[in-house]
């Protein structure tokens, strides 16, 4: 055999070799992929989706406290923040484990063994500590947005909750302001017996300045009973000075102004 | 080209009617409109003022105040709904000369005025109540009052007064039954069945039968409770005579005062309440071995399945229709909130609680809506309301010792509950409040009674 012919059987077998070796590993990369999209992100959904459920709890807050919140939440007078950028709005739930709530978690474990009858009746006799109510103010106030207060309970949540329901709409800049003046208007919106019975509506158009005050209010269109459009009014400016708009948003507001609608 | 016109119009008016559905909706590419929503509820400023008297003797003088103040003090219950306003004038003779012009300027919606004369040992008590706004006397009527109908008296005109002004019943003239063991000795537990008006007062025994009762109910019309008491029954087995006891359920007919027995099987016979009707009953009977709910027509007794899962089903209550039962069951193993369709054996269940360590005593409102039910939280229990499609879960009471058994007013506007504190390592006291819907404490209806438990309200009568 010559060196030429032995040289040539070499190259050979080492491409063949070679070419092996890329389609092994071509095979290994691709499979590998092919693994770890068949196998892994449905089960990430599956526990994200439990851990969702998990979460969830009685409410803690009573009516009371959080109609108190939405009293005590500071209303923006005099305004340090510019308010029409783009922001989520986020409330912290508690999801901390104390040490009472192992003690009622080992009760728990212990009541289920026991039959659900005796338990009814041993739950009216459970020993509790006496405490004092914490007075809320009961005047009957901001009965509207509890709803949106509302964070905790049977909604299934992650943790964290958007206040609210916004559109895509009113995301835009122009929304979220005009959000703003809306939840604030809302508090002083209210009506007697009688009026609220005559399912009325108006609308008002506002302009407003920079700093977030009314610089004109009109009645854009009349419901027909000018005690109901002076109540409507008087809500708006009641609730006023507003937010201060960004300075991007506010030649628009002095110029153009919002509409609000009572009640749609 | 007018069809492609037409075919731009209609995309045009889609586009437009997409819009309307958000909270910020544009009539120009500028100004956006954005929807308030309805209104508060202002609250009406109420004015019950003091009464013109004629020529009264100091009994019928302080009868006549007495009258007023118990007026003043029902009103103040729907304080939601009513800003009670004082007006000290002497000598304004307000019946004589309602004077609408004054009140209105004072931002008054609505006045009463009284009037007083000598009727034998009594008083005629005469009362006119005037819409401020509209200018209108909304209610005249005359009515005799002594000390012995004082306070029912009262309650009557109060309901009269505010069915004019709101047009609905108030709970003025309801009473609530409740269960105390204030008859206990120091050897046994023994508790009995009371009544007393919505305010606490006039409180009156109604069983003797030194055991212990539980569970009542009121039927429709308010002729009968029903309760269950565990009673001893005789039992011969092997020629041998023994006592075993047993919750049986019985009626008290508030009328005659009689008690008859409704169901003695054994095992438990419990948590019954009356249908619309009042022609059936929902009960919960464990004398085939496990506790279910059955309906039980009370004229011929034939029982018929409501429930038949293996876990244990109680505390029924049913809307007014007839067509939503909510019950309490271990099915899913801890204690929740269920409703389905009574008309049917299993029909419809559906969960409504999937939260809470322990959940119990599901009540319907009036209207069906909303079920309120207590919960396992921390160290106690405590009330919340929920819608009947289980959405729209809040609390109700919080830090104010442990509060139990909850139930709607006939109105809807109010809650009975009781609740409990320990005062010492022996001393615990129980006693029945009331709430507002929205969780603010009414007002405590019972003190120094013994333990008070299972609080029912009894119906408005048209």
């Amino acid at each position: 055999m010559s060196t030429s012919t032995i040289d040539r059987d070499f190259n050979k077998n080492f491409l063949i070799s070679l070419g092996m070796h890329a389609l092994i590993a071509i095979l290994a990369v691709l499979g590998g992929k092919v693994i770890s999209t068949v196998f892994k992100n449905d089960d990430v959904e599956i526990i994200r989706s439990a851990v969702r459920v998990d979460v969830v709890g009685m409410p803690k807050f009573t009516v009371q406290e959080l109609k108190a919140m939405q009293k005590e939440a500071p209303r923006p007078n005099e305004p340090e923040v510019a308010v029409g950028k783009k922001e989520e709005t986020k409330v912290e739930t508690e999801d901390v484990i104390k040490k009472d709530d192992l003690v009622i978690q080992k009760e728990s474990k212990k009541k289920n063994k026991a039959s659900f009858l005796s338990l009814l009746n041993e739950a009216s006799n459970k020993k509790v500590e006496a405490k004092e109510q914490k007075k809320g103010k009961a005047d009957g106030k901001d009965n509207k947005n509890l709803e949106a207060l509302v964070l905790e309970g049977n909604r299934l949540s992650s943790g964290t909750a958007i206040v609210g329901e916004y559109s895509d709409q009113s995301n835009s800049a122009i929304g979220i302001y005009g959000q703003t003046v809306l939840d604030n208007t809302r508090r002083f919106w209210k009506l007697p017996s009688y009026l609220k019975e005559m399912n009325l509506a108006c609308q008002i158009r506002v302009y407003l300045s920079s700093s977030g005050s009314i610089l004109k209010l009109d009645l854009h269109k009349s419901s027909g009973n000018s005690e109901y459009d002076a109540k409507a009014e008087k809500a708006v400016r009641d609730a006023a000075p507003f937010v201060k708009p960004d300075a991007e948003l506010a030649p628009r507001l002095a110029n153009s102004g919002l509409i609000l609608a009572f009640p749609l | 080209m007018t069809k492609i016109f037409f075919l731009i119009s209609v995309l045009f008016s889609f586009s437009i009617f997409a819009q309307t559905d958000a909270t910020a909706t544009k009539v120009d590419s500028t100004v956006p409109v954005f929807a308030v929503g309805e209104a508060e509820l202002e609250k009406d400023k109420f004015v019950i003022d003091d009464p013109e008297n004629g020529s009264l003797s100091g009994s019928q003088k302080s009868l006549s105040l007495e009258l007023i103040d118990i007026l003043k003090n029902d009103f103040v219950f729907y304080k939601h709904k009513f800003n009670t306003v004082d007006y000290s004038e002497k000598g304004k003779n307000s019946y004589s000369n309602p004077a609408l012009e004054k009140w209105q300027a004072g931002g008054v919606t609505y006045f009463v005025a009284s009037q007083m004369k000598s009727s034998g040992s009594g008083i005629e008590a005469k009362f006119k109540a005037f819409s401020v706004t509209s200018k209108k006397e909304i209610f005249a009527a005359s009515f005799n009052v002594d000390q012995v109908n004082l306070r029912q008296r009262s309650h009557q005109i109060a309901d009269q007064i505010y069915r004019a002004v709101t047009g609905k019943p108030s709970i003025f003239n309801s009473k609530i039954v409740f269960v105390s063991d204030r008859s206990s000795t120091k050897k046994e537990t023994m508790k009995e069945l009371y009544i007393m008006d919505f305010d606490g007062r006039r409180v009156e025994r109604l069983t003797n039968f030194n055991s212990m009762v539980i569970s009542p109910s009121v039927a429709p019309d308010n002729s009968k409770i029903m309760f269950s008491v565990i009673a001893a029954h005789r039992e011969v087995s092997r020629n041998k005579v023994r006592t075993i006891k047993n919750i049986d359920l019985k009626t008290f007919d508030l009328a005659t005062k009689k008690i008859s027995t409704i169901s003695d099987r054994p095992g438990i016979n419990s948590g019954a309440i009356f249908s619309a009707r009042g022609n059936v009953i929902y009960l919960t009977l464990s004398y085939t071995g496990n506790a279910d709910i059955y309906e039980m027509n009370l004229a011929t007794g034939a029982l018929r399945k409501v429930t038949t899962h293996y876990g244990d089903d109680v505390d029924p209550s049913i809307n007014r229709e007839g067509t939503l039962m909510t019950f309490l069951s271990n099915r899913a193993g801890r204690a929740h909130i269920y409703t389905m369709d009574p008309n049917g054996t299993e029909k419809g269940v559906d969960r409504i609680s999937f939260v809470g360590q322990f959940n119990a005593t599901p009540r319907f409102s009036p209207d069906g809506k909303e079920i309120v039910f207590t919960s396992w939280v921390d160290n106690g229990f405590d009330i919340y309301r929920i819608d009947s499609a289980g959405k729209n879960l809040v609390r109700l009471s919080k830090d104010f010792g442990s509060n139990e058994e909850p139930v709607f007013s006939p109105d809807g506007e109010f809650i009975v509950f009781t609740s409990k504190r320990v005062i010492s390592r022996k001393k615990a006291v129980q006693d029945v409040y009331i709430m507002n819907r929205e969780g603010e404490i009414m007002g405590q209806l019972t003190q120094d009674f013994g333990r008070c438990f299972s609080p029912q309200w009894t119906n408005i009568l048209k």
